[in-house]
């Protein structure tokens, strides 16, 4: 635990100038969006549009940050004392978890309602709008699904950044491109096979199936059995894929 | 003790860089690993430290094995690679940040030295010129007191002033329970140095062995002083012609290390067999 700490501390005090611009940007950029929509809308910002970024802020800040929390292990001149420093893989595997996923999340959290806090107050002062601001709330099932999101894209972008040795970020997400037309691809005709090859049979993998005929359309949707078994697939598929990660560091070679 | 025991490595299978390689390295020594330009100096050590695996054999130290990179080993082994990556830090907090995972790591060593290499300690480390980063991480090395130090190149950006300090602060280190490996291809750095050469050739080791036992079966001499018949290398020069002969009259002189490499590189293997 005192080895895990200590190597946490050599993280942040080499890496924190890094860090604190990356956080100056994402907050820059957030700021001048959201700031963009209340200037446009005369002091309007709704609860749905906070709703949607922080749910695209969090995912894409998230995903490019986690893609680059191995990028010294690409690079041999920095990957070697990396590798030799006396810990255990499970102990630089947790450091670079902990800080792309945990303390990522905590920092965006509250960067985010700091920048929105702001802009909605500002919005409030117009006496055209009432802006509310958006719920951190366990109810909230946007929120939900955006953490549940950005934990699957951290997972599949930790592995990418360990994986790739460089442009982790643009080689990761067009691994997951062409695994995603991949998955499509194949959904097609299993789902034109469960239908005895009838015409006008679309299906969306993990969400259900369009069925169009010359007069009518249906769209036929998971139950929430089957939802389950989603949720407990993605579930485990981000474990999987953070495993893989762990035995990608394990086997590093330079 | 290191013991590398039928060691097969190749970045792909095809192409192999060691088949079945076996070498021994002993605490309290200096060795001076020798090679031409791709020989595979640099893959051994990283071999030595658990940097790459092995497709066969092993690579043990103290027990531990290499691959398996584990803190206890790691705790007593330090790397200096020929390139360096330095953060931006000074190198004192690098000292706070980086020494207290080694357990018998000295700080005030480090700095000692680092006053000796005239290197400051409130500088940032990424800001430094190459030759002075190099002899921040020498020093650091040295103070880390692991059992076993290895060097890629260590002399490589050091200026003639510094490169003689490095043999003193390197001489002055050396414990009895301390291995210090050195890689170079500048055969001259080692001079008054090292006290093993080792010499990587055509995928093996073709040569371990002590300074002294080398002295003791050849001999270098010029082409006059040598006995003609015993003579087993000759390398002609601007006044004459200096040789390796076999040492029949049992006199210990200097052995020229650039001259034994030439000699060992260039195919003769009468001198491997002598030295054997």
């Amino acid at each position: 635990m005192q080895r895990f700490l200590r190597l946490l501390s050599k993280q942040t005090k080499e890496n924190y100038k890094t860090y604190l611009m990356s956080l100056a940007v994402m907050a820059g950029i957030l700021s001048l969006l959201m700031g963009l929509v209340v200037y446009a809308d005369r002091g309007g910002l709704e609860v749905r549009v906070q709703s949607a970024f922080f749910i695209n802020f969090l995912v894409f800040s998230g995903a490019i940050f986690t893609s680059m929390i191995f990028t010294e292990l690409g690079d041999k001149k920095k990957a070697i004392p990396v590798l030799t420093l006396p810990v255990s893989n499970l102990e630089r595997f947790l450091v670079s978890w902990v800080y792309s996923f945990v303390i990522f999340q905590v920092v965006f959290v509250i960067s985010f309602y700091v920048i929105d806090f702001i802009l909605v107050g500002i919005g409030n002062a117009s006496s055209l709008h009432k802006n509310s601001l958006l719920g951190f709330t366990y109810e909230n099932t946007e929120l939900k699904m955006a953490f549940i999101v950005f934990t699957m894209i951290h997972a599949i972008t930790f592995l990418g950044s360990i994986y790739f040795e460089r442009l982790h970020f643009i080689k990761t997400a067009f691994a997951l491109f062409i695994f995603l037309i991949a998955l499509v691809l194949i959904n097609q005709p299993f789902t034109r096979l469960l239908f005895d090859n009838m015409d006008g049979v679309k299906g969306v993998p993990f969400v259900g199936v369009n069925i169009q005929s010359k007069t009518n359309a249906f769209m036929i949707n998971a139950d929430d059995g089957a939802n389950m078994v989603t949720s407990l697939m993605v579930i485990a598929v981000t474990f999987l894929l953070w495993t893989a990660a762990f035995f990608k560091l394990k086997e590093k070679q330079v | 003790m290191i013991k590398v025991s039928n060691l097969t490595f190749g970045y792909s299978k095809k192409a192999t860089l060691f088949k079945n390689l076996n070498l021994t390295l002993e605490a309290g020594h200096i060795y001076g690993l020798l090679g031409k330009n791709g020989a595979g100096k640099s893959t051994l050590l990283k071999n030595l430290a658990g940097l790459v695996y092995p497709q066969e054999g092993s690579c043990v130290m103290n027990g531990y094995q290499a691959s398996k990179r584990l803190p206890a080993f790691l705790e007593e082994l330090f790397f200096i690679p020929e390139e360096l990556h330095m953060p931006s830090l000074t190198a004192y907090q690098f000292m706070e940040s980086t020494g207290h995972f080694y357990p018998k790591f000295d700080g005030e060593q480090f700095q000692k030295m680092l006053t000796q290499f005239e290197v400051p300690l409130n500088k940032q480390l990424d800001k430094l010129s190459f030759g002075q980063q190099k002899k921040v991480m020498i020093s650091f090395g040295l103070a880390t007191n692991t059992s076993f130090l290895i060097m890629d190149e260590p002399t490589n950006g050091l200026d003639i002033p510094s490169k003689v300090q490095f043999r003193k602060i390197i001489v002055n280190s050396l414990t009895e329970d301390r291995c210090i490996i050195i890689s170079t291809h500048q055969v001259r750095d080692l001079d008054s140095l090292i006290d093993t050469l080792v010499v990587l050739h055509e995928q093996e080791i073709v040569l371990n062995s002590s300074l002294d036992v080398i002295a003791e079966k050849i001999q270098f001499t010029t082409a006059l002083q040598a006995n003609s018949e015993q003579i087993l290398y000759k390398e002609e020069n601007m006044i004459g012609a200096n040789t390796i002969s076999v040492n029949t009259d049992q006199k210990f002189g200097k052995v020229d290390m650039e001259m034994l490499f030439n000699a060992i590189t260039s195919g003769h293997k009468s001198i491997i067999d002598i030295l054997k």
